[in-house]
């Protein structure tokens, strides 16, 4: 218990919202969905796809039958909104993902071997680290056909820079440190070094770097998104939503505070969590 | 019909100075609530949607420089905006051989170029034999002048054009062509010369100023040759034209609402979301009008190279399931007309029997079904031969109009059990995969141009890579109207066969077509000349300010 209590309160302030927007994530088809199944789920009864063209209104301001107003084609902005937070949080965690395995195989393999690997994968991860990636990415995106697994790769394609770069150094740390020496003179296979000694060992920076990626990835989502590059047309994304504000931010600010706020909301509390356990798990940045 | 793309961005920035024939009632403005001569001290301020990429009108493919050429060169004649007939400008008169293949221009003898010389038979030979020469970027344009076979001069001020076919379009294509200097463009590389820059021409605007993206300021020609034609005495009343290069829609309405522009063409979103409201109207006039050939058409069309597309009665029921009405309701405050063919209702070239397909999924699922198309597996997808009916449609990214229209059928089409899937691309891609006919269907629009000649979309010689005809639409008999209407050059027995043609498309339903483009325009009150509006159009060329209203010239006194 005391060491909960050494907890900051921004901690579990931002930890809460963490888990409601996962909870969130995980909820949205009983939270918005057009299935007409369950007297109390989903809540809302619209889906984020479908467009009720000759129901309602389109950009309608919110009410009580649509709590975030329509959109341009007269979409249930709160249904989009929820799987737009869904769908954002999904995808970034497939692409953080992707990017950590990546990234520490690669960096371990530099680090654990050095030589002539780590020289030219070194340089590899310069050319691609010092390119104006998101530029890179909208070329990609405008030329390649718009779906997810572009996308995954167009936002992977440069991510995986900075885990290598932490595995790698803490590689170069430790394998000359006594129990890796020790391990070696007991006779433990290379694979064995590697995996049991080496890299638990490393890990920690790469866990404190993931919330920080998260929220840039989530960021960097919508941006392609807003950009017209971003997921498939008609997929629900926050992006997308922002996009449309762009046109209509004088008559439906609905489209702009909602999914602004969310990614604001969004960004902000990874961010902090990220800062917090960083704070908990580095003794250099206690006070 | 002008070279889609060229015709597509004319869409976009459709210029005063172009085409029209009935105003909106509503604004009512007192033409009368001044006196006195037009000042002649005062600035127009205009928009451009984006930076042109040179100023040469013969090699620029952008369209977005339109306004300007107008302004800066002289074209043998002109369109009278008021009324829509053919006018004299560096030509005093012109004659055309009964055989239809020569024609004469008889050149002003007081017309001057920027630079004080005298126009002459040799510039109008040298500025169209550009065309044809193969070191000149003119690719573009070479189309359209393939029967032009040589340019004669039989004096210094008469110039004969040669053809190889009479053609109802000719004197609209060598009329409306700009005449450069000879003694200045014949110098060095033409693609690179200075003068790409800097325009030199022979009409009542000298280029001042292009701060490159930013603006492009054109100053009065002082010298002017044509003020003294006495029916253009009251013309050019502006000293200075600017216009403004903003690329976002919403950004140029908020510096025209804030005065920053003075003028401009709305695209109808615009039209009915961000300029309404008495204020707006009390300050801005705010015209909808209608030109013999319109503004163009929004259409879908089907690749009839597709099998499922190649049956009538799935078109016009694939047509049936576009909500047109509600599009027009929701999204354009019924602003818009729908379409019912490649040309504007109204038009003599159109049967007028012919009524817009209403939204009827009732009727569309009878006649899919008549075609095979039931819901066999009951997955709700309509199916035949074990194939759903699923299909893809492209359209470019670059307007939500578009995409919101995609959205919109895509709905409609779930409803009745058909998928499709939409696919939002740069204009590039999107350019080559429908020349390429690596598209299922696509979203796009047409411009139009005066007396367009529907010949480079639907003959079926034109479905070649680089013709118009991406659909491969191929009729016999609409190909047989086609060839013939070209060498008709009476007007009253080519529209009957248009109205023919016309009434052969509307049965075979290549296109959804979709809207029409409404010619529009906002501008400040403090011009008068506006109005009345004519055949093709508000005059810009007569548009002035009354003394008291002007804005920029006192600025410069002080």
């Amino acid at each position: 218990m005391r060491f909960l209590k050494q907890i900051p309160k921004l901690a579990w302030i931002s930890g809460s919202f963490v888990f409601l927007f996962v909870l969130l994530t995980i909820c949205a088809p009983w939270i918005a969905n057009n299935a007409e199944t369950g007297h109390f789920f989903p809540l809302v009864k619209f889906g984020p796809e479908t467009a009720d063209i000759f129901e309602t209104e389109f950009l309608a301001a919110p009410d009580q039958v649509h709590l975030m107003g329509t959109d341009y084609v007269g979409r249930d902005v709160f249904a989009r909104l929820v799987h737009g937070i869904s769908n954002s949080l999904y995808f970034s965690l497939a692409v953080v993902a992707i990017c950590l395995i990546l990234g520490t195989i690669i960096g371990g393999i530099m680090g654990f071997f050095g030589g002539w690997i780590d020289l030219v994968l070194s340089r590899v991860m310069e050319i691609i680290g010092n390119f104006p990636i998101f530029l890179l990415q909208l070329t990609l995106l405008a030329f390649l056909s718009q779906g997810y697994g572009v996308l995954l790769f167009v936002m992977t394609l440069a991510g995986w820079i900075p885990y290598c770069r932490f595995v790698r150094a803490e590689f170069f740390k430790l394998r000359n440190q006594e129990f890796v020496l020790a391990a070696k003179a007991l006779g433990a296979s290379r694979t064995r070094i590697f995996f049991r000694h080496l890299l638990p060992n490393s890990l920690t920076p790469v866990i404190i770097y993931v919330p920080f990626d998260l929220s840039s990835t989530i960021i960097s989502l919508g941006a392609l998104s807003f950009l017209g590059f971003g997921e498939p047309i008609n997929v629900a994304s926050l992006g997308e939503l922002l996009k449309q504000a762009k046109d209509h931010f004088l008559d439906a600010w609905w489209l702009a505070v909602f999914p602004g706020g969310a990614l604001f909301l969004m960004t902000l509390s990874f961010s902090l969590f990220g800062a917090s356990i960083r704070d908990l798990l580095d003794p250099r940045y206690s006070d | 019909m002008k070279n889609e793309f060229y015709a597509l961005l004319i869409l976009v920035i459709l210029l005063p100075l172009t085409a029209c024939n009935k105003s909106e009632k509503a604004s009512a403005i007192n033409e009368s609530d001044y006196s006195g001569p037009p000042v002649k001290n005062d600035w127009m301020i205009s928009w451009l949607s984006a930076n042109p990429d040179t100023l040469n009108p013969v090699l620029n493919t952008d369209g977005y420089a339109t306004q300007i050429f107008p302004l800066v060169f002289d074209t043998l004649l002109f369109w009278d905006a008021m009324t829509g007939k053919p006018t004299g400008r560096l030509a005093e008169s012109w004659k055309i051989s009964d055989s239809g293949l020569e024609y004469d221009f008889f050149i002003r003898k007081n017309a001057k170029f920027h630079d004080g010389s005298p126009v002459t038979a040799e510039d109008v030979k040298f500025s169209f034999d550009l065309i044809k020469d193969p070191k000149v970027d003119a690719a573009h344009i070479q189309n359209y002048f393939q029967s032009l076979k040589k340019v004669e001069v039989i004096g210094p001020y008469q110039v004969r054009f040669y053809l190889s076919e009479s053609y109802f379009r000719h004197l609209i294509m060598l009329g409306l062509y700009e005449v450069l200097p000879k003694h200045i463009y014949a110098k060095g590389d033409f693609n690179t010369l200075p003068q790409n820059r800097a325009p030199v021409g022979s009409g009542p605007y000298i280029l001042e100023k292009w701060d490159q993206g930013r603006s492009i300021e054109l100053k009065r020609n002082p010298d002017y040759w044509g003020l003294s034609v006495p029916e253009w005495k009251d013309s050019y009343n502006f000293e200075r034209i600017i216009f403004r290069i903003i690329m976002e829609e919403s950004v140029a309405a908020m510096a025209l609402k804030k005065g920053e522009i003075d003028i401009l063409s709305p695209n109808p979103n615009q039209y009915v979301k961000d300029f309404v409201g008495p204020e707006f109207e009390s300050k801005y006039y705010r015209l909808k009008y209608s030109t013999p050939d319109g503004n163009g058409f929004r259409f879908i069309g089907w690749n009839l190279q597709r099998k499922m597309f190649q049956s009538k009665k799935v078109r016009q029921a694939l047509a049936m399931l576009l909500p047109r009405e509600e599009i027009n309701k929701k999204m354009y405050k019924e602003l818009m007309t729908l379409s019912v063919g490649p040309l504007p209702q109204g038009s003599p070239k159109l049967d007028p029997s012919i009524k817009p397909i209403p939204y009827d999924q009732e009727a569309a699922l009878k006649l899919l079904k008549e075609e095979g198309w039931t819901d066999s597996d009951g997955d709700g997808l309509l199916d035949k031969a074990g194939q759903p009916f699923k299909f893809e449609i492209l359209f470019t990214a670059q307007s939500d109009e578009v995409e919101r229209i995609a959205l919109i059928y895509r709905e409609a089409l779930r409803r009745a059990g058909i998928q499709m899937d939409l696919k939002a691309l740069e204009w590039t891609v999107f350019l080559k995969d429908i020349t390429e006919g690596n598209f299922d269907t696509h979203m796009m629009a047409w411009g139009s141009s005066l007396d367009s000649d529907p010949y480079q979309i639907w003959h079926s010689s034109q479905s070649v890579k680089g013709g118009s005809n991406r659909i491969h639409y191929k009729n016999e008999r609409v190909d047989e109207i086609l060839t013939i209407a070209r060498t008709t050059l009476d007007e009253t027995k080519r529209n009957k066969l248009y109205q023919e043609f016309s009434r052969i498309l509307a049965e075979e339903a290549p296109y959804v077509f979709v809207f029409e483009r409404p010619n529009l325009l906002v501008a400040s009150k403090r011009f008068r000349g506006v109005l009345p509006i004519g055949v093709l159009g508000p005059d810009g060329d007569k548009f002035f300010t009354p003394p008291g209203l002007e804005l920029y010239g006192k600025l410069e006194a002080q």
